[in-house]
């Protein structure tokens, strides 16, 4: 399995908590105040070195401090609300509580702009989006159109690689109506019970959203097959898209879990505050919003056994690998990932049927023109 | 009320807690039940004013005992209680006070001292057998090791001090630490009103987070750099405390 | 509404939960969004012998979202805070996932019980005393405070 020299940019974070099992935290909170409202009552001068807490979007990647005095010893400044001030003064500071509601009332309304799965768009929209953009994405987004004729947006939550890659996927099956490929992966996902439950995952956690895909994989062939119109209902419905976005977020961990030694390499090359697998399926797997890289787009496709192209979209000039284009710099770039056991395979399931658009921080679908 | 034969810098902690009982006691004294509680407390003044040194004279005006009859601090016992006792009005409106036992209840001070053994002083374990009826109390000390954390138990249980009877410390409630910052940190954990202490560099530390601390000190003056206000001394326990026996 | 479902099973699995696990964990009976939970002092702790009371308000998107826990009962402990309870777990915060479970977050918080860390703490006192190498003086407060007030007989396991 061929890596790509270039990886996507991880894009803006979500809160990135010290990792490290139950005893780590970087946590600060506030008392309510006794004389002083912007006094904590209870929190040390000794801890100088302050709490660290990276805090999300919402504040950029600050640090944040912690200082009080529970007497009138020392004044406390109480007008700015800098949050990267280390020093002793400490206007009052919402609780970790306040703030991730905070972030997540805030990123549910930017998410609620747009839907989980967007409607189906010829390739124009996306060149419409680029109308004032630079020269090289406009000759790219040229490039594209000669392979691919629509393109359907997912929100960007940090999920979208899964939610595009399942909406793809079962698309590609429901238009199709491979009963073949159908039956395959739903005696993968099968299989993959027991195993979910060998890595540690208690089957209440994840048996309603394994359900919750199988009964439209089960429903084609029969007299009232799930239609594209359903799906996208489906997929955007936040009980039934969610848990299906934790699921295969699980099995990419457990994928992970069983093949520490194949991964490890990547993964601790690539992420510096991560010591193990262990730890990175915990820190950047599991946890829904956290984006997908390489290694999560390899352990899924693995897991699933379906392969996928992912094609790159970014300002990079040059093509480095086999790209669809004229000259250099209006190449894109694409790279199919396909599961070791196709590679090797003829016939129509080691090609990608599921083609996603890589922007950095961001996956959409894409769609095949007919003649490519 | 026994007070210096010099008034040192500041005041003294009879004026402290004379203070704190004066206010305790002039909320309290409205809704005073009678006046005969009153006329005991005037007849105890009068007595504390005539034993006392000149000089102090001022202090005990601004102590006014509190307590008309029935209306004791909180978390007080009342049926063992002498009701209107000297040491009672003194710990008016305070509900915890932590004591660091070395130099106060025990002769020794550092914890190397406490290696070879540890002695109660009679008079100061008097003082807090009678704490103990009105206030929680706590009590901790800095060993170096499990050794010293015996002998500091030993002493306080030779001394009748330890288990749940009136005028008694329950086990759990004898503290140890085996450095000074963490005693700092004990005390300040638990927020007494009062905390008794024999060591300078504690009562400093915690100075400006306390209510009121007392610096049990053979040194009849403190030094000027103990000087503040919420800090009163003592030579002994019992010289801060009059319990009336 | 998904949370409900996934919240009824979880009571199922809680009630099968083995009495040495330490955790009784149940809903309240008019709202099963509103949990109660009970953690034995882990032995070998100056928490033992005692019995920490829990509440935990699980959100509507749970188990998108985290249960909001805090102790109940006062606990001494750097990661806690001594007055509101919060407790300072990353599993609650940014690293939570939806394969946890109440159950798991319980079993979570008795680790941290048994394995505080100091650093950035809730309770500086409880911080400042580890952080200094006074575990005497971390173990007789924490002591003293599960003797007096997790210690109740009222405060069994059931």
């Amino acid at each position: 399995m061929a890596w790509r020299e270039q990886s996507p940019e991880r894009g803006s974070q979500v809160s990135s908590w010290n990792p490290g099992g139950p005893a780590s935290h970087r946590e600060s909170t506030l008392d309510a105040a006794e004389s002083r409202p912007a006094v904590s009552v209870g929190e040390r001068e000794d801890f100088v070195d302050a709490p660290k807490t990276s805090v999300s979007s919402i504040s950029g990647a600050g640090e944040e401090s912690l200082t009080s005095r529970p007497h009138t010893e020392h004044t406390v400044e109480n007008a700015e609300q800098n949050p990267n001030l280390n020093t002793d003064s400490t206007p009052a500071r919402p609780t970790d509580d306040q703030i991730l509601a905070q972030e997540n009332s805030i990123r549910e309304a930017v998410a609620e702009s747009s839907p989980f799965v967007g409607d189906k768009e010829p390739l124009a929209a996306l060149r419409k989006e680029y109308e004032d953009g630079s020269a090289v994405f406009l000759q790219k987004i040229s490039t594209l159109e000669e392979k691919y004729q629509a393109i359907r947006r997912t929100r960007g939550d940090g999920n979208c690689f899964f939610r595009a890659f399942i909406f793809a996927y079962m698309e590609d099956l429901v238009q199709s109506n491979s009963l073949q490929e159908r039956n395959r992966v739903v005696t993968c996902m099968r299989q993959w019970k027991p195993r979910l439950i060998a890595a540690g995952y208690q089957e209440l956690v994840f048996e309603d959203a394994q359900e919750m895909i199988m009964d439209q994989l089960n429903s084609l062939g029969t007299a009232d097959p799930v239609m594209l119109p359903a799906l996208e209902t489906n997929m955007r419905d936040a009980g039934v898209s969610q848990m299906v976005v934790m699921y295969l977020r699980l099995l990419t961990s457990a994928e992970l879990g069983q093949r520490q030694e194949f991964f490890s390499p990547f993964i601790l090359g690539m992420f510096d505050d991560c010591p193990s697998v262990d730890h990175f399926r915990q820190r950047y797997v599991e946890p829904m919003g956290e984006e997908s890289d390489h290694v999560h787009i390899v352990a899924l496709t693995d897991a699933l056994q379906v392969p996928i192209r992912i094609v790159y979209l970014d300002q990079s000039l040059g093509a480095a690998m086999a790209g669809v284009g004229h000259a250099e710099g209006a190449a894109v770039n694409h790279h199919d990932f396909v599961p070791e056991a196709l590679q090797n395979a003829t016939g129509p399931n080691a090609i990608p049927k599921v083609h996603l658009l890589y922007r950095p921080g961001h996956y959409d679908i894409l769609y095949p023109s007919k003649s490519a | 009320m026994l007070l210096f034969a010099e008034a040192p810098p500041g005041l003294t902690l009879t004026g402290v807690l004379g203070l704190a009982a004066v206010l305790y006691g002039f909320y309290h004294l409205k809704a005073g039940p009678g006046n005969s509680g009153q006329a005991r407390q005037r007849d105890r003044r009068q007595q504390a004013q005539a034993s006392r040194p000149p000089g102090a004279q001022h202090q005990s005006e601004s102590l006014q005992a509190g307590f008309p009859q029935g209306q004791l601090p909180q978390g007080t016992s009342a049926a063992k209680q002498a009701v209107g006792s000297p040491l009672q009005a003194q710990l008016a409106g305070i509900r915890k006070v932590t004591i660091s036992a070395p130099g106060v209840l025990l002769k020794e001070l550092l914890p190397h001292e406490l290696q070879d053994g540890a002695s109660l002083r009679p008079a100061a374990a008097r003082v807090l057998a009678e704490m103990l009826h009105s206030t929680a109390v706590y009590i901790m000390a800095h060993v170096s090791d499990d050794i010293g954390e015996a002998t500091v138990r030993g002493a306080l249980e030779a001394g009748g001090l330890v288990g749940k009877g009136p005028g008694q410390i329950l086990p759990h409630r004898i503290l140890f630490c085996s450095t000074l910052a963490g005693k700092e940190a004990l005390v300040r954990q638990l927020e007494p009103e009062l905390h008794i202490d024999a060591h300078e560099h504690t009562v400093k530390s915690l100075q400006r987070f306390m209510p009121q601390l007392l610096l049990i000190s053979a040194r009849q003056t403190a030094s000027a750099s103990v000087a503040y206000k919420n800090v009163a001394y003592a030579a002994s326990l019992e010289a801060a405390f009059h319990t009336g026996q | 509404m998904a949370s409900k479902s996934r919240l009824l099973k979880e009571a199922r699995e809680c009630a099968k939960a083995p009495a040495d696990l330490g955790i009784s964990l149940q809903p309240d009976e008019r709202n099963i969004h509103t949990w109660r939970g009970h953690i034995r002092g882990p032995s070998g702790t100056p928490f033992e012998g005692g019995t920490f009371e829990l509440t935990l308000s699980v959100p509507q998107n749970y188990p998108l979202f985290p249960p909001s826990v805090r102790f109940k009962t006062k606990i001494f402990h750097p990661n806690v805070h001594f007055k509101t309870g919060e407790i300072c777990l990353d599993i609650l915060k940014g690293a939570w996932t939806p394969a946890w479970t109440l159950l798991a977050v319980c079993q979570a918080i008795s680790a941290l019980m048994a394995d505080p860390a100091p650093d950035s703490p809730l309770n500086c006192d409880a911080g400042n005393l580890l952080r200094g190498g006074d575990l005497r003086g971390y173990a007789s407060m924490a002591r003293c405070y599960t003797l007096d007030l997790a210690s109740a007989p009222a405060r069994q396991l059931s």
